[in-house]
């Protein structure tokens, strides 16, 4: 009866919530991403087979992120995640160049997928502790961000291990999801 | 015919008749209560007919259809043969009442209505010719001399008259007596042996039906005796099954308390399901090859109802070898318990287990997540929860690495494990590795393959042999060919200590932070 109760009060003066949905290439640092977020530590992660889930309460919102995998044979299972998705987190390994038009084929291959169309998008631009990593600007360009028309998109330089950048693409996600596209 | 040999009227003759009459009419005693009992015993046979039909009848209705599996068994209808048997027998006894009604009882009957009563009748009118010959002969002989012709004829016409009819009556009479007499003695003979013989008859043909039936029931009686056998066998198997079942509980219960510790201080997040993994893998893989469907674990788990009240029910849940977890929803109302136990089947392929709840603080939960719905679970010791847990995640992980074999023409990941010292991880010895790094042509385990992620794609690029597919081109399988774990670690190796190789350094370190490959290039 308690739990009912305060399941009522949660309902009726609930925290605005996000369901975000995170992918991007295997080995991008999604899992690390969320893990930081959720627990505020580095894990020692392994490639996610299937994927993680976690509510991350930021600033009076509750982000559900999806974290899926990104091996090739579970890229297809992407779209079993879209339904009712406000927010696209889109992470790339800033360091990977050999494969950072890979990574731009399946970002415009989701994004035209009818179901997302109401999602906002944040790209992580991760992993910019590494020596070689390209800046914002070049994976703006190798990405085809500009392209995009009608969808609010935003990139954020990150490093998951140290925390960085990764607060501040939730502040921008929470000011650019306005309702619940339900 | 030594009674009669004179057939003159005289006291001699007299008394013989009341002799023979004597004798009809002790026998006309004697016949009745023969035939009161020829009735009891024709009645009680048809009784036994009636009775006879009624058992085939009922026989009959207990019979369940053709297809029961006594009928199966033997290829014949067992009782539908053993209700024709006794309609038959039935038909028989039948045959045997009509016999002894119509030899004994009919002839008996006809007998004493006939043969007796026409002595009797006889007898009377013998008694009226006596009286009036009697008056006709005093008449005649009150005579007087002097009387008139006319009248002494009339008289004696009249006397010759009655004397003839007398005489007429007491011939009757005596045929009468005499053909009882002679039917005494052969008429009872004659029907009660035809009786013996019916009954011979019914006795003879009951046995030829019956021995004719006989290979049939010692078939049916040895079928009746190993099934008996079996059905002790079967009792004796399940009596030790359920021994079996309750010393497994009992040693799962132990093992549950030895292991609480270990499970409660460990991490728990991403270490679960792949020990088993492997072998659930191996038993998905064989139940698919073979097409049945095996169950790898089944039981019941408390299921947090998804209404607002998030009430708790029991639900029984199954996971089985095709990668299915459905729980059976019981609805105590229906009446038809077989066939309506109402599935609800989960999607694994989206799907992904948490060993937590949220909004309760109960022990032992679960939770299995899926885009489209989230199950909270719970269940009833830590172990079962662990062992669900491992399972589930198990399945699914074997279900994300081999959804399908379509593509791949050649088997990459079979061709990549037979390169020498590929069987075992590059780096910790693992068996089975299922992870590589392309640009060092090793294979790895899951684990290693996470702290070569962590160094950067400058240092280690991390495949899935069989998770990745793209990038396994002929150009690449040539390089690993060329190279493979062996043939790699003895040129790092080189650069070690003497006596030191890849795998010792790295399983001596436990947290694996560092692995070898890493410190040799970040140093190089």
């Amino acid at each position: 009866m308690g739990s009912a109760l305060s399941r009522l009060v949660k309902m009726m003066f609930a925290r605005r919530e996000m369901r975000i949905l995170m992918v991007g290439l295997d080995a991008a640092g999604k899992t690390t991403i969320l893990y930081k977020l959720k627990l505020g530590e580095v894990i020692t992660t392994i490639p996610t087979i299937g994927f993680n889930v976690e509510t991350v309460d930021y600033k009076n919102v509750s982000f559900t992120v999806w974290d899926v995998g990104g091996q090739d044979k579970i890229r297809p299972l992407w779209r079993h995640y879209f339904q009712n998705t406000q927010g696209l987190i889109f992470v790339v390994d800033s360091n990977d160049k050999e494969r950072i038009l890979e990574a731009r084929d399946e970002l415009h291959r989701m994004l035209s997928e009818a179901e997302l169309q109401g999602a906002t998008l944040l790209v992580f631009a991760n992993k910019q502790d590494l020596p070689n990593a390209m800046s914002i600007s070049e994976i703006t360009d190798k990405l085809g961000l500009h392209a995009l028309r009608q969808r609010r998109w935003y990139i954020q330089s990150a490093c998951a291990t140290s925390g960085e950048g990764l607060y501040e693409g939730l502040d921008w996600l929470s000011s650019n999801i306005s309702n619940k596209p339900k | 015919m030594a009674e009669f040999e004179n057939l003159e009227d005289s006291p001699m003759f007299r008394k013989q008749i009341c002799s023979l009459e004597h004798t009809a009419d002790e026998l006309k005693d004697r016949c009745q209560k023969l035939q009161k009992g020829c009735k009891r015993f024709v009645a009680s046979l048809g009784e036994s007919y009636d009775g006879d039909f009624a058992f085939a009848d009922s026989l009959e209705a207990f019979r369940t259809g053709q297809d029961d599996p006594i009928t199966t068994a033997i290829g014949v209808p067992v009782f539908s043969k053993f209700t024709t048997a006794f309609r038959e027998i039935g038909t028989f006894k039948e045959l045997l009442r009509t016999q002894v009604e119509h030899m004994l009882c009919d002839r008996l009957m006809q007998f004493i209505s006939n043969d007796l009563q026409n002595a009797k009748d006889c007898r009377r009118r013998f008694d009226k010719a006596t009286q009036a010959y009697d008056q006709a002969r005093e008449k005649f002989m009150s005579l007087k001399r002097g009387t008139r012709v006319d009248v002494v004829t009339g008289l004696e016409e009249d006397l010759h008259n009655s004397k003839s009819a007398f005489e007429r009556c007491r011939f009757n009479l005596v045929t009468a007596l005499v053909s009882i007499e002679a039917k005494r003695k052969y008429e009872f003979l004659e029907s009660v042996s035809a009786v013996m013989d019916a009954h011979m008859r019914f006795f003879k043909q009951g046995y030829e039906l019956l021995s004719q039936m006989e290979p049939f029931i010692q078939q049916v009686l040895t079928y009746v005796q190993q099934s008996k056998e079996m059905a002790n066998a079967e009792q004796d198997e399940l009596a030790k099954r359920i021994q079996e079942f309750r010393t497994q509980t009992e040693l799962a219960s132990l093992r549950s308390l030895s292991n609480l510790d270990a499970i409660t201080s460990g991490d728990g997040i991403h270490i679960v399901g792949v020990n088993s993994y492997k072998n659930i893998e191996e038993l998905m893989h064989t139940s698919t090859a073979n097409g049945e469907v095996k169950t790898i674990k089944q039981g019941y788990l408390l299921k947090r109802s998804s209404n607002l009240r998030g009430d708790w029910k029991r639900r029984f849940f199954v996971l089985d070898s095709h990668g299915t977890l459905y729980y059976y929803r019981i609805k105590r109302n229906k009446q038809t318990p077989d066939d309506n136990l109402g599935c609800r089947t989960l999607d694994l392929h989206t799907s992904t287990v948490k060993i937590d709840a949220e909004q309760t603080d109960l022990r032992f939960c679960f939770r299995i997540i899926s885009p489209m719905s989230t199950y909270t679970l719970q269940a009833e010791s830590a172990t079962e929860r662990l062992d669900w847990v491992d399972k589930i995640t198990g399945v699914i992980t074997s279900l994300l690495c081999f959804p399908n074999e379509k593509q791949n023409s050649c088997d990459v990941p079979m061709l990549l494990r037979n390169i020498p010292g590929n069987d075992i991880c590059a780096e910790c010895s693992a068996p089975e590795p299922e992870w590589a790094s392309l640009n060092l042509g090793i294979l790895m385990c899951i684990e290693c393959s996470g702290v070569h992620r962590n160094l950067g794609v400058h240092i280690s690029k991390v495949r899935s042999i069989t998770l990745d597919v793209k990038v396994w081109e002929p150009i690449i399988l040539d390089l690993f060919r060329a190279l493979g774990n062996s043939f790699c670690n003895s040129v790092w190796e080189e650069l070690l200590l003497k006596g030191e190789s890849v795998g010792e350094t790295s399983t001596k370190k436990p947290d694996k932070k560092i692995p070898f490959r890493g410190r040799k290039n970040t140093s190089s």
